[in-house]
């Protein structure tokens, strides 16, 4: 990948540490600060949305009026002032674009910094992309070829108005309003994100992949996205998303739903690389993130992939409701925090249908001065029959000064399913890391090689074009930990 | 016999500020993370008319004045160190009924074992404060037995202090006096220092009643000391049958190994709540869990939560839990070698205690683990063959 | 040339003496070999020279092509040119030997100057060299030295030293856990990147590793210093009559 190696090095050229600490200079359309009813009505005239999104975003916002932010997760951060943030903005001149041509140049480079460069996205990648910057979908390529098959791929705005039927149907199917506070807030003041639905029947020709960018200082970014395969259909969805360097925090409470029907598989995988702050825990994303997926019919299959190594506080557990019989939901992670970053991760495995199979494996890297946190929850109920859940979540601590916590919870209500829970801490031997200097390699790289080693299990998971960016940001995120 | 230890005024006046009446005891409840899977205002009926009374009977001959009451000196150590801010410690101390000392000199070494029995009658709440506090290199085997009846309330408060170079086993038995009880509620906090090259084995065996929780907090306080946790708690009807147990590594070099199992069969439901802290300079520990339930039943149900908190980096932590019935391939095996369906499963029952037997290598120990599974063994084939 | 010049050696490992003033000087083109009954400070003086951080070097200095290396950490050793092959090559779980390989060639290449290897050509190298030794595709795809054989290790790690073709190779034991077979290939593969340019020391218990290494020169260490110097044949004599004349004589 020639163009992605001569951005990354054009970008580390133009910033110190973190790789994508750029911030574009664009005309935005913003409405004011802060969240009320207005701004609600605001956000969907702009979308030109329907008089029932409108609705049901009221309600979700009388919901969350109603709500306390929660406290159970084990991360400290100040307290959000909810008033204080953009909940809308969107760069000029996007709308009605027709092709790449009519983009605003500025934000093609942007991507292009992104090693996303979109022009060069059909030849190289084979990879569509619906990419999203604040709130607004720019552009989504690779359409028309999606169409052939009967995929839809388009930003959740558009699908609102032009697949209502589909959207009323499975919009908080998986996460209601109600389910916590960030989702209620998502659900009130959601500004774009993507809708993918895949008919029966279909493998989805390629990868789609969408970007997620927060450009303009203050903004929260709630994006939202739902996945829906329908009978015996395939989907591998990719998730990457970058931020710019900050020094105030910016709030990103995304939810994405998943919905798998009979026979039916989706793959997700996040590389999440969201500016974590500086070394004194200064600036940096919030994440707090709901995602859930639901293996509703029989033979159906979620599979989560993560590769958490940014963001200054994270508060995400991807999970799986396995309501079909012999339905299968994996959690594959690895979680890497280092200076002052603070992690709060995991999954819930919910078996309801017989023959249900889940896996986690989760891999937990605390470096500096940083807190992980993995919270999981396997829980079998009774009519789970011969259910079965493999959970292994390994920590490995460098220096220290850090934390590296496990919480699971394990509630079996079934004789007849098995729930199989092992965990170990440990940090780097001393002895792997003289082997690798006496070969010559330096801390740092020695550092990076042993903890791509830990992760292996979880990496192997991700697509390719994932795996290479991932192996690289392992690196990155550890640099200054050790030594 | 029968002990008659006074509550020391110390202890009273401690008490005081704590007094409430029963009817006013506000019961920790779901909303309270270590309480949400055994919330105790939903087993616990606060209209309930007890009389608040304990005795205990003990085996130990008073001559070298092991047994006293509750040393005024201790009462500030005790302060500084447990009744830390806690709902339950709250409502043991709003009502003791008794309270007394075992402490053992330094380079006590006994010859006999030391029991200690309680029998909770009918309408009754034992609450009681126990403190037991070991000088130097001190050896001693401690146990004690509580039988609870129907409609009856136990709440010990047990603390430790063990001093340098100490080996203590100590044993936990909770069982039905009768057959079938009716609201027999039981709930201990044990809380401990262990100094240095100090040890303490535990053994905590619970069954037969309503609802029982031990609730165990144990501080390796100073290095190379260690503990070692072996529970067993049998669950059948409605029971309710809780272990929770914490370890804090305070300090180098600790090491501390809980192993908890749970046999359920009825509706029964099993919770292990395992914690393991290992703080910024507790460098070098070794710490393990590993819980394992068996469902005998398909109402039963089991709840695990075996946390890591870990604040240091030279450290070998690791728990595993596992959920799950008797093991389909060993029943096939020996029903294929022309073994009834019952005796497989007892077979496999018996195999899957006799693995928690061969943790314990203390004879003292061994003897009430032993004695805790026959007695369920019993009652298990006494309804079987009903 | 002069390519390793250690003097008067002393180091520690906490409180323990290891070391007491160990000299030695290895010249290009030569194969050294230290002989020594166990305790004597073998694998202390390999771990010293390769700049192991648990020891402690109270006296002495170690020149490696007339630099001082003492306050040089390991990587830095590595690449100036020294190589240690493990007694007791270290797993690394998750890494593949291909992975593992990539990484030190190219970090070796880069500290001298060179250009990194790309994919296929880097493969084709690792892979000439890597069946010289009897080593199949499927053991570098194989986490380092997770569930390896004696063997394998020892093998591996003669792989990684013809690799990185160093200036002065060090082997710790190597014939340790090796069977004949094992044994002979180990012994050819080193002795086949044996040149008039490199220098060698081997660390070995036992005679029989020199039938297939041949030293030019022979040295008895006891105690942590070396006690008499000779040819081969002064393997032979331990041979026959064990260390106990030498620890005698001191």
């Amino acid at each position: 990948m020639p163009i992605q190696e001569e951005t990354i090095e054009k970008v580390k050229l133009a910033t110190s540490k973190y790789k994508y600490g750029f911030s574009t200079n664009l005309d935005v359309d913003k409405a004011p600060k802060g969240l009320n009813e207005d701004i609600i009505k605001l956000i969907s005239s702009k979308k030109d949305e329907p008089q029932w999104m409108l609705e049901w975003r009221l309600k979700a916002f009388e919901i969350w009026k109603k709500m306390e932010e929660p406290d159970w997760a084990k991360v400290n951060y100040p307290k959000i002032d909810y008033q204080d943030i953009y909940y809308y903005s969107a760069p000029k001149n996007t709308e009605k674009l027709k092709s790449l041509d009519e983009v605003d140049p500025q934000l093609l480079e942007t991507y292009e910094k992104l090693g996303i460069p979109l022009k060069e996205q059909k030849v190289l990648a084979g990879v569509a992309v619906d990419a999203v910057f604040d709130s607004v979908s720019v552009v989504t390529t690779f359409r028309e070829q999606l169409a052939e098959k009967g995929v839809i791929f388009c930003p959740i705005s558009e699908a609102i108005k032009n697949y209502p039927d589909l959207i009323k149907k499975y919009i908080g199917s998986v996460i209601p309003r109600h389910d916590n506070y960030f989702s209620a807030l998502n659900s009130a003041v959601f500004t774009d994100g993507s809708f993918v639905f895949i008919p029966k029947g279909v493998r989805c020709p390629m990868e789609l992949s969408t970007y997620f960018r927060i450009n303009e200082k203050n903004t929260g970014q709630f994006e939202r996205t739902l996945i829906v395969a329908d009978d015996d259909s395939y989907v591998s969805y990719l998730e990457g998303c970058t931020a710019p360097q900050r020094d105030e925090n910016q709030l990103h409470a995304a939810v994405v739903e998943l919905v798998a029907h009979k026979n039916a598989e989706i793959k997700y995988s996040t590389v999440q690389n969201w500016y974590p702050g500086d070394e004194n825990g200064k600036g940096g994303i919030f994440n707090f993130v709901t995602k859930r997926g639901s293996c509703l019919g029989d033979d159906s299959k979620i599979s989560w992939t993560q590769v958490e190594t940014g963001s200054a506080v994270t508060w995400k557990y991807p999970s799986c409701i396995l309501h079909g019989k012999n339905s299968v939901g994996e959690f594959y992670s690895v979680a890497i925090t280092n200076n002052y970053q603070q992690a709060d991760t995991g999954t819930k495995m919910i078996h309801l249908g017989e023959n249900s199979k889940s896996t986690i494996i989760s891999k937990g890297i605390s470096a500096g001065k940083s807190q992980n946190t993995y919270r999981g929850k396997v829980l079998m109920q009774p009519g789970a029959k011969n259910a079965r859940n493999y959970t292994q979540c390994d920590s490995l601590l460098i220096g220290d000064q850090c934390g590296a916590h496990t919480v699971p919870y394990i509630t079996s209500k079934n004789p007849t399913s098995n729930i199989e829970h092992e965990a170990t801490t440990s940090k780097i031997s001393e002895d792997q890391l003289f082997y690798c200097l006496s070969r010559g390699l330096s801390e740092e790289e020695a550092v990076s090689l042993i903890v791509n080693g830990f992760c292996k299990e979880v990496m192997k998971e991700l697509p390719m074009e994932f795996s290479v960016e991932a192996q690289k940001l392992i690196g990155i995120s550890l640099e200054g930990s050790v030594g | 016999m029968l002990i008659n230890i006074k509550s020391s005024n110390s202890i009273l006046d401690f008490c005081l500020p704590y007094k409430k009446s029963f009817s006013d005891l506000v019961w920790p409840n779901s909303k309270i993370e270590t309480w949400k899977m055994t919330p105790l205002n939903k087993f616990i009926n606060n209209k309930n008319n007890y009389k608040v009374e304990s005795y205990y009977k003990t085996n130990v001959d008073n001559k070298v004045n092991i047994l006293k009451e509750i040393d005024a000196n201790n009462i500030q150590f005790l302060k500084s160190n447990f009744f830390k801010n806690s709902k339950m410690t709250d409502i043991i101390l709003s009502n003791i009924s008794s309270s007394f000392e075992v402490f053992l000199p330094d380079n006590f070494s006994s010859n006999y074992d030391i029991n200690f029995s309680s029998i909770v009658e009918s309408d009754i709440w034992a609450s009681s404060v126990i403190v037991i506090k070991t000088g130097k290199n001190v050896k001693a085997n401690i146990k004690f037995d509580y039988s609870l009846t129907s409609n009856s309330l136990c709440t010990p408060l047990i603390l430790f202090d063990i001093d340098d170079g100490s080996n203590l086993s100590f044993g936990l038995n909770v069982i039905n006096k009768d057959n079938s009880l009716k609201d027999a509620n039981f709930i201990s906090l044990i809380e401990g220092n262990i100094n240095k090259h100090s040890n303490i084995d535990m053994v905590v065996t619970q069954q037969g009643v309503n609802m029982s929780r031990s609730d165990i907090n144990m501080n390796l306080k100073n290095d190379f000391s260690s503990y070692n946790l072996t529970g067993i708690y049998f669950g059948r009807d409605k029971h309710h049958q809780d272990i929770t147990a914490c370890v804090n590594h305070l300090a180098q070099n600790t090491s501390s190994n809980q192993i908890v199992r749970g046999i359920l069969d009825d509706s029964s439901v099993g919770v292990y709540q395992g914690g393991i802290k290992v703080a910024p300079k507790a460098q070098k520990t070794d710490g393990k869990q590993m819980s394992r339930a068996l469902l005998l039943s398909k109402l039963a149900e089991s709840n695990s939560k075996p946390e890591l908190e870990i604040f240091a980096d030279d450290v070998t932590c690791a728990h595993g839990a596992t959920i799950g019935e008797l093991d389909k391939d060993q029943f096939f095996y020996l029903l294929s070698r022309g073994i009834s369906y019952n005796e497989a499963r007892d077979i496999l029952i018996k195999a899957y205690l006799s693995e928690i037997l061969s943790e314990v290598q203390n004879e003292f120990l061994y003897d009430q683990l032993d004695y805790a599974i026959n007695f369920w063994l019993d009652e298990f084939y006494s309804k079987v063959a009903a | 040339m002069n390519l390793l010049n250690i003097d008067n050696l002393h180091a520690s490992i906490g409180d323990e003496k290891i070391l007491n003033g160990f000299s030695l000087k290895i010249n290009s083109g030569e194969t050294h070999a230290i002989m020594g009954p166990n305790g004597s400070g073998k694998s202390t003086l390999s771990y010293v020279l390769s700049g192991k951080d648990d020891y402690n070097v109270t006296q002495g200095n170690i020149l490696l092509k007339n630099e001082n290396i003492i306050e040089l950490s390991a990587d830095e050793r590595s690449k100036l040119g020294l190589f240690l092959a493990f007694q007791y090559p270290i797993e690394l779980p998750g890494v593949t030997g291909m992975t593992f390989l990539r990484t030190i060639i190219n970090s070796s290449r880069v500290a001298k100057g060179l250009p990194e290897l790309e994919g296929i050509e880097l493969v084709k190298i690792i892979r000439e060299k890597a069946t010289e030794l009897n080593i199949s595709q499927d053991m570098l795809k194989r986490f380092v030295n997770v569930g390896f054989s004696g063997g394998e290790k020892k093998r591996f790690e003669i792989l990684q030293m013809s690799l990185l073709d160093p200036s002065i190779a060090v082997l710790d034991e190597t014939d340790s856990g090796l069977d004949v077979d094992a044994l002979r290939t180990v012994g050819s593969g080193v002795t086949n990147l044996k040149n008039k340019d490199k220098g060698m020391l081997v660390i070995t218990h036992y005679q029989r590793l020199l039938d297939h290494i041949v030293p030019d020169f022979v040295h008895i260490m006891v105690k942590g210093k070396i006690l008499e110097s000779g040819g081969p044949d002064l393997a032979k004599i331990v041979e026959k009559e064990g260390y106990k004349r030498f620890i005698d004589a001191n």
